[in-house]
């Protein structure tokens, strides 16, 4: 293989990279789907705390377990997966919950009635979900075809 | 002091599988029929490659059902995807040139 032949596959290498990038900007949308998953989780802790039947907040939380469900469906079969998206998606859960399992029985034992507590919380358990839709925003937005060069075989 | 063309992959050098490894390195996992519209090229010429890419331990192949109708997945493995940065270094190295000596 001679220079001109090496430069040329490193373009292509480019290029194809770009034109998975189109296919990916497909599930932009997700994004919202995962800040509002956010707001709803972190008003649904808060609601826990400030709310005097706890169980109020039951329709809410389950509306939004029933979304996150669906919008990771739909992530397992859309047609170009962005990279590290499964993983990122598929620790949302687990992260989210722990915070929850730290925020709520810890605030109906220790910090009952601390406003403070509560919305650190609230906070705590919301701020997964927008970071994933950050993420998710940055692996499917216009400038990470540029990315996938350096990024992409790692 | 050896080439670096001495170090391209000979899986991955051909055109089309280069093209395949180039397309499934920037995502997790996508479709046969992306890949194959991204790549250009027939089912059967993809089938070909990726059975080879397959065999080589580079891509992994696996099959969902959306609804009813089935879809393949293509991914690369970790080793695909380790041999395909050693392969575009490899080229980068060919394209830079040899280092200044002295």
């Amino acid at each position: 293989m001679d220079l001109g032949q090496a430069r040329e596959a490193l373009e292509r290498a480019e290029a194809l990279g770009a034109e998975m990038g189109r296919e990916r900007r497909k599930g932009r949308w997700i994004s919202a789907c995962l800040a509002a998953l956010g707001a709803v989780a972190a008003a649904a802790t808060a609601a826990l705390g400030f709310v005097p039947n706890g169980l109020a907040v039951m329709p809410v939380a389950l509306t939004a377990v029933v979304a996150c469900a669906m919008a990771l469906s739909w992530s397992a079969v859309r047609a170009v997966v962005p990279r590290h998206y499964q993983l990122l998606c598929f620790s949302l859960g687990p992260v989210a919950g722990a915070a929850c399992a730290v925020t709520v029985p810890l605030g109906f034992t220790v910090f009952r009635g601390e406003p403070l507590w509560w919305i650190a919380g609230a906070l705590l358990t919301g701020l997964p979900f927008l970071v994933a839709a950050f993420a998710n925003l940055r692996a499917t937005g216009p400038r990470a075809a540029g990315r996938i060069g350096a990024e992409g075989a790692r | 002091m050896t080439h670096p063309r001495k170090s391209l992959d000979d899986v991955v050098h051909s055109p089309v599988r280069f093209s395949v490894m180039a397309a499934l390195a920037a995502v997790d996992q996508a479709g046969f029929q992306s890949v194959r519209t991204t790549v250009e090229i027939s089912e059967s010429a993809l089938s070909k490659q990726v059975s080879v890419l397959e065999s080589a331990g580079y891509v992994a192949v696996h099959k969902v059902f959306v609804g009813k109708r089935p879809r393949t997945y293509l991914a690369l493995t970790q080793e695909g995807r380790d041999a395909f940065q050693h392969h575009l270094e490899a080229l980068r190295a060919i394209v830079d040139g040899p280092p200044a000596s002295g």
